[in-house]
């Protein structure tokens, strides 16, 4: 059978396997594709492959198959955005042609990893804010969308507004704005579970996804949110906060947005409330304590929706 | 029905009885007697009987012996010494002391299956699986995603290992099949047997060559292929073979793609049926953006017995063979298979038409379509 087919033509097919690429949607799936071409066409019973991308601190190493063998072939493949290193290990060792090839996969591989790491950073820039590293809000009206699609019900929202971020920004400067959103972004993503989506939405808006969770539970993590702001307070006197927050709760995809709406005027509410008792008290709003006491102005003055 | 002599013994039973109960009992009085040490039972049943009725009797006479093992498959039908039977059930066991005997049961599926095969080789290794050994895999021939969990759970236990098996599924119903260890049984899954300290010799044939000219499959994902050289997969395949008139079911069984390796070898991939929209669906995973040649049958009725001899001259005294005999092939040789039966002697052995099979020494196991799988275990 093998007399059948020419030495030329299985290297010009091998050579159309190894070059023909479709975009991944994961790195298992670059993974798979290097286990089938190396394996069916070549014979190679197990490889290394060692990623480095500069300014990452550890290289990435997939080792598939027999470890700790003396590899038969070695290929390195570098270039500004990525270094490449991959071993192959064949019982018999290659010949001459096999060797030529697998350096045209090796080359392959590297281009395509290349490309899905572009893509992969340029899907994380696109879905989150560069200042948080939350995502964004982008991110978030796609995550409304997949909920949609889920059963993951009743979903709570919390909607939580830094405080006078604008004061803030125009007494101390863009910085000491920064460094605020950055701590609340922080201070909220501590409050919450590992697998509860906190997003960015707007300037000083913040939402937090709150899936198979109901009413009371969110109100929990949303008086949670005010205690640790409470401590954060305390413990960091040079950064005080001043988070209104406000939790609503969806009992079905139907009723997403509604949900959502509750939580923004819960916390408009809770934004008020707030701004009444320091005037009643006469006591400083730890965000702007010492800095110009301001009016909120522009826009429209979203209590009249109260 | 057993070997005796040697210190890894095999007995294999076999029961065309018509309830489950009287056959799992009939089968087992065959393969009890003589046993030694740490037992691994294999069963393979045809879809006639319950699997639930199979499971809860073979777990009711393994429940006095903790050690024993047991793993099986149901099949479109079973190879014994007394021929190929599309109704019946067939039990093979192999004892021996000092062999370490684990089983594990996996989903399969598109998404996590090379994380599950890894996961699989983990349990094995974690319960004191080491080489030498064999890695029996018996999965739905019907189930997504074989190829990644075979991957997968070679990419932790390595090529010092033997792997054998092969897929159950009903072509004629479209139906997959059922997976049973000691444990319980399920569908969608895949069954993995370790035996540390078994050595097995494994070959497969299957007599297929390549006609006219290369071809590509354009568009591919998991078992389903949507384009060929460029075309939607349905029309181009019925232009390569040339027939209309009949299923793509029916016109594939004898026209299987085979996929060269660089050394000529070929992997063969049966097409199974057609889908909505223009794709074929094939019987194991198609490699995407990949070259490809129609085939076409030598003599398969020689095929069996080749692979036979050539497994006997490499391992003269076995102590049990196991055979996954490719569906189709069984049915496109006539069903001639007397010739390869007649070849095993006292030698216990007991096999299963397969809906795809796996056999991989010193190698990458991938799942083969179309071939006759033959190993032959000893100590």
């Amino acid at each position: 059978m093998a007399a059948q087919l020419s030495s030329m033509m299985l290297e010009l097919l091998a050579l159309y396997e190894i070059t023909s690429w479709r975009f991944p949607h994961s790195e298992e799936e670059i993974l798979l594709w290097f286990i089938d071409k190396t394996s069916r066409l070549f014979g190679v019973t197990g490889f290394s492959v060692e990623v480095k991308v500069p300014g990452s601190p550890a290289p990435q190493v997939w080792r598939w198959g027999k470890g700790g063998v003396e590899p038969q072939h070695r290929y390195s493949w570098r270039d500004a955005e990525l270094e490449l290193e991959v071993s192959f290990v064949h019982p018999q060792g290659f010949d001459e042609r096999a060797r030529r090839l697998l350096n045209v996969l090796g080359c392959q591989l590297g281009q395509n990893l290349r490309t899905f790491y572009w893509y992969r950073r340029l899907q994380y820039l696109t879905c989150h804010d560069c200042l948080t590293g939350l995502p964004n809000r982008a991110y978030f009206e796609a995550e409304l969308e997949r909920l949609k699609e889920t059963f993951a019900y009743p979903v709570s929202f919390i909607v939580c507004d830094l405080d006078n971020l604008k004061e803030a920004n125009d007494s101390r400067g863009h910085s000491f704005g920064d460094e605020l959103l950055r701590a609340a972004a922080r201070l909220i993503k501590e409050s919450v579970r590992e697998s509860d989506v906190v997003a960015r939405v707007g300037g000083d808006e913040f939402v937090v996804v709150l899936p198979r969770t109901g009413r009371q539970a969110a109100l929990k993590v949303a008086r949670r949110i005010k205690k640790r702001l409470a401590a954060h307070n305390t413990q960091h006197p040079h950064l005080p906060l001043s988070i209104s927050v406000g939790a609503g709760t969806a009992s079905s995809p139907e009723r997403l947005r509604q949900g959502l709406d509750e939580a923004d005027r819960a916390m408009y509410r809770n934004k008020v409330r707030h701004k009444e008792a320091v005037k009643r008290n006469g006591s400083s709003d730890p965000t702007c304590g010492y800095i110009l006491r301001r009016q909120p102005g522009g826009g429209v003055d979203r209590r009249a929706d109260l | 029905m057993s070997n005796g002599g040697r210190r890894v013994k095999a007995a294999w039973g076999a029961s065309k009885r018509r309830y489950p109960r009287e056959a799992v009992r009939e089968a087992w009085t065959q393969v009890v007697p003589g046993e030694v040490g740490p037992s691994l039972f294999l069963c393979f049943f045809t879809p006639d009987y319950s699997p639930d009725e199979v499971f809860s009797h073979l777990n009711f006479l393994l429940y006095e012996y903790p050690s024993w093992r047991l793993a099986g498959l149901s099949t479109a039908g079973i190879i014994s010494p007394r021929g190929v039977w599309e109704q019946g059930l067939g039990l093979l066991r192999i004892s021996g002391e000092g062999l370490v005997i684990v089983t594990s049961m996996a989903k399969l599926g598109r998404l996590a299956a090379f994380q599950a095969g890894k996961e699989a080789g983990e349990e094995l290794l974690a319960e004191g699986i080491r080489p030498p050994g064999t890695i029996f895999v018996f999965y739905d021939g019907y189930a997504e995603g074989i190829t990644p969990f075979l991957w997968g759970l070679y990419g932790v236990l390595g090529p010092d290992f033997t792997y054998v098996g092969g897929g159950g599924g009903e072509h004629s119903l479209g139906k997959g099949s059922v997976q049973l260890t000691e444990g319980g049984w399920t569908t969608g899954a895949a069954v993995v047997v370790g035996v540390g300290g078994l050595e097995t010799v494994v070959l497969a044939g299957h007599g297929w060559r390549p006609k006219a000219s290369p071809f590509f499959v354009t568009r591919a994902e998991g078992r389903t292929v949507t384009g060929i050289n460029g075309f939607p997969a349905r029309e181009a395949y019925l232009d390569l073979v040339k027939e209309r008139g009949r299923s793509i079911s029916e016109i594939g069984i004898a026209h299987p793609l085979g996929f060269p390796r660089l050394t000529g070898e070929f992997l063969l991939r049966d097409p199974l049926r057609e889908l909505p929209g223009g794709a074929i669906e094939f019987v194991s995973e198609v490699p995407y953006n990949s070259a490809a040649f129609l085939m076409q049958a030598e003599d398969l009725a020689a095929v069996a017995e080749r692979v036979v001899k050539k497994a006997f001259e490499l391992s003269p005294e076995p102590s049990f063979g196991l055979i996954a005999y490719c569906l189709s092939h069984h049915w496109l040789a006539s069903k001639s298979t007397e010739g390869m039966l007649s070849l095993w002697g006292e030698v216990p052995y007991l096999g299963f038409l397969s809906f795809g099979e796996i056999a991989a020494k010193g190698a990458v196991p991938f799942v083969q379509n179309k071939t006759v799988t033959v190993a032959l275990g000893r100590e």
